[in-house]
């Protein structure tokens, strides 16, 4: 059970951290820095409250530093500097690094941990924190611990306290809040236990207790709310001021029944009976109910393995609904027919909505972006801005887990290779700082993603005494600019192979293109000397579904992915014979090469009098695919070949046809690829 | 102060923490205690800690007992279990059982003994 915490723990954490690093980032900009600064409070906070929930005390231990420093510019003791943003992303680096420090266990001693907390503290000593130490799960491994000092009028609050029921499944301990709250002052709690069922009806996991606390603090209410901030979802919370409730007396004081005598086991009876009442509660204008649940809809965290297996039940269920309209076609029962076809419009419904729980924003993957930019742009001396639009464009969660490393590949590109220095900015009339620019945006059924820079441009005469030097093309070639600008995608361009998120630079940009076509993608390069590049990405919605064309080559089906497809002509024997065996069609004047697709994948037999081709992109080109017929278009759910035909790359995946057939999706790409080694 | 010498036919005593990882284990327990006798008598003078989950576990279970008739009774309590308690706002008042016969003890986490 521990562990399942912990891993609940560190599923918050990999929200929490991106979303601290996007705010810490932020507060040097024009936005609403108190609003920021609330934000991370809450964020460290979370942290450093589940961290010691779930037995991981060095982590709250640690974050508990960083949390000082907030508050003190909460409280306008400490002032926003870039030293202070530099200090939260380092901490956030830390609290990465100790998440992964076992539970119960020390981690590893660091001096720059050390120099750390000792430069939070430092700021901190200008600021007198009002947040307690997190009470260590294990008692003799002690925090150290900060003297909580409270200034001011200390005043009554009640607190009503009524956690989502899943509380304590989830690893939480009321206690610990309690503890929490002593911290900021003085406490009588007294437990409600009128919705415990009878011992029959017990779910003994589930909370049915809630509480009301009479808290005397100086503190104000967002430092007790505070206290609640990682328990808060689906809970019930009230925190009013008693003074201020209808029940306080004239005098300041409010009334204090003697608790009754208690009987054999039942909870503290409530010493501000009145009060605790629920009806006023709810009518008391002070009253601040949080209930989440109402406000905001619930979310359930599912591993993205069981969302795949669900999509791949339902590519099988449209799969068999198709097969089951065949099937009800061909019998002709006319009474089977409608609910055939209801069953159809379902299924329909049910896989778009299946596929839609895999769309996320690509927004989720700009936070990481933005601190990069910081901290590149920072190493490199440059001073550069970074811009995005259309982070709520949704794309499918499979291509957006393998979208972030050529994106941050480009982005490398742009800061160290596209923006210059600020001061050859200057000189050449740019403004001083950089600005790269990422947009994504729908077209159809694709999103289009463009890295775009006002750097420097890409440079075609280095790039052509490069591709000179590698031998990608002889001395006296003659190239236009767009092959030019394409041959930085050519493999050798560039000497190392590997990609990675850390390393980066010097990759070649041929692996960013190979990872943008296994995604089913292009890339189109545009760039301006002196003024800058744009990448542009155009990826397919999803990968798990497609849109395509289902041709015939002798009793064989395949299906070309209609985003690929331009137009489709025919070619008569005759026609081949006047070329001479050159592979070329003619379409409206323009020479167009064409694979044989029934001679590339053996197919036995004699193709038709008058063959199809169906014309596709490549690229910046075109090329046709001769097929012997066209049967129509088709939608389906992309099934993988599995591991035995993953050497087969011609096909990017294969589907069932309403008769039961399988056809296999072609993969465009690599069907040209494929052609061109067979040809030299 | 009542005391449930005549009607009392087994006490039953939990040991170890009465917490989120047992409360399962107990419920099962404390509900076959619950059918088979007249009165519930339990003695929790031996539970190291309790949580909220446990604190709750034993007011479901006087619940029970009210709603069936059935006199329930707390006979002691331990110092960790008291403390346990008070921090989570539920007061224990013990009851005095003069001669019970004690034949029943609950395993937190384990069996019967």
């Amino acid at each position: 059970m521990t562990n399942m915490f912990v891993d609940t723990f560190l599923q918050e954490c990999e929200d929490l951290l991106p979303e601290i690093e996007e705010c810490a980032l932020a507060l040097n900009g024009e936005c609403d820095s108190r609003e920021i600064v609330g934000r991370l409070f809450r964020a460290f906070h979370t942290i450093k409250g589940s961290g010691a929930m779930v037995g991981l005390d060095h982590v709250a231990a640690f974050t508990h530093h960083v949390e000082t420093l907030l508050d003190g510019i909460r409280e306008d003791k400490i002032s926003i500097s870039p030293r202070v943003v530099e200090l939260v992303l380092a901490a956030a680096d830390e609290i990465k690094r100790l998440m992964v420090v076992e539970p119960g266990s020390a981690p590893p001693p660091s001096q720059s941990r050390e120099n750390l907390i000792a430069e939070l503290e430092q700021f901190s000593s200008t600021s007198t924190s009002t947040h307690p130490v997190p009470q260590p799960s294990n008692p003799s491994n002690h925090l150290p611990g900060l003297e909580i000092q409270r200034s001011g009028q200390e005043r009554p609050w009640r607190i009503v306290f009524r956690p989502s029921q899943d509380l304590l499944q989830c690893g939480g301990n009321p206690y610990k809040l309690f503890l929490e709250l002593e911290m900021l002052g003085s406490v009588d709690i007294v437990a409600m236990a009128e919705e415990v069922p009878t011992l029959e009806e017990l779910d003994p996991t589930n909370c049915h207790l809630g509480w009301t606390i009479t808290l005397f603090t100086a503190a104000d209410e967002d430092a007790i709310r505070d206290v609640f901030v990682f328990v808060e979802d689906g809970a019930q919370l009230s925190i009013t001021p008693i003074g201020e409730s209808p029940n306080a007396q004239e005098d300041g004081t409010f009334a204090m029944a003697p608790a009754a005598p208690a009987q054999l086991l039942e909870p503290q009876r409530d010493l501000e009976p009145a009060a605790s009442s629920k009806q006023n509660e709810d009518s008391s204008p002070t009253a601040k109910v949080t209930t989440k649940a109402q406000s905001k809809e619930s979310v359930v965290r599912v591993p993205s393995g069981r969302l795949d297996r669900l999509v791949n039940l339902v590519g099988e269920l449209v799969m068999n609904q198709s097969r089951l309209l065949r099937a009800a076609t061909a019998a002709g029962a006319p009474e089977l027919m409608h609910p055939v076809q209801e069953m159809e419009r379902l299924v329909a419904e049910l896989r778009d909505d299946v596929l839609g729980i895999r769309m996320l924003p690509i927004g989720t993957i700009f936070g990481r972006f933005r601190r990069l930019v910081h901290d590149l742009s920072a190493e490199l001396g440059k001073e550069i801005d970074l811009v995005t639009e259309g982070a709520d464009t949704e794309l499918d969660k499979s291509i957006l887990d393998q979208l972030s490393e050529p994106l941050v590949h480009l982005l490398r590109n742009s800061i160290d290779h596209g923006i210059e220095l600020g001061d050859r900015r200057v000189e050449l009339g740019k403004p001083r700082r950089g600005t790269i620019r990422i947009t994504a945006e729908h077209a159809g059924s694709h999103v289009v993603i463009s890295i775009q820079d006002d750097g420097k441009g890409i440079d075609r005469k280095a790039v052509r005494a490069k591709a000179i030097e590698k031998k990608l093309i002889a001395t006296d070639a003659v190239l236009g600019d767009g092959e030019l600008l394409n041959l930085i995608l050519q493999p050798g361009f560039s000497t190392a192979q590997k990609l990675t998120s850390v390393s980066g630079r010097g990759v070649g940009m041929d692996v960013v293109k190979k990872q943008i076509d296994s995604l089913r993608g292009t890339l189109k390069l545009a760039s301006e000397q002196g003024q800058g590049s744009r990448v542009a990405l155009f990826l397919p919605l999803t990968l798990a579904i497609i849109e395509g064309l289902i041709v015939e080559i002798g009793a064989d089906q395949f299906i070309i992915p209609m985003s690929a497809i331009t137009e489709n002509v025919e070619l008569e024997q005759a026609d081949r014979a006047q070329k001479n065996g050159r592979n070329v069609v003619v379409v409206r004047g323009e020479m167009v090469p064409y694979i044989d697709l029934r001679a590339a994948f053996q197919v036995e037999g004699d193709p038709p009098a008058i063959e199809k081709v169906v014309i596709v992109r490549y690229g910046d080109d075109r090329v046709g695919l001769v097929v012997d017929r066209v049967l129509g278009t088709h939608q389906t759910v992309l099934q993988s070949l599995g591991q035995f035909f993953r050497n087969i790359d011609v096909v990017s995946g294969a589907t069932i046809m309403g008769d039961g057939k399988v056809a296999l999706i072609l993969d465009i790409a690599s069907v040209v690829r494929a052609a061109s080694r067979r040809a030299g | 102060m009542e005391v449930f010498q005549e009607q009392c036919e087994s006490i039953s005593e939990l040991t170890g923490a009465l917490d989120i990882n047992t409360v399962d284990e107990v419920r099962k327990i404390l509900l076959a205690h619950l059918e088979q006798n007249t009165s519930i008598v339990v003695d929790l003078s031996s539970v190291a800690s309790c949580d909220a989950a446990g604190a709750q576990l034993l007011l479901a279970l006087e619940k029970s007992a009210e709603s069936a008739g059935k006199p329930f009774v707390v006979l002691a309590t331990s110092e960790g279990f008291a403390r346990d308690c008070a921090n989570l706002g539920i007061t224990i008042t013990p009851s005095t059982v003069q001669s019970a016969a004690k034949n029943s003890t609950i395993l937190v986490g384990g069996g019967i003994r």
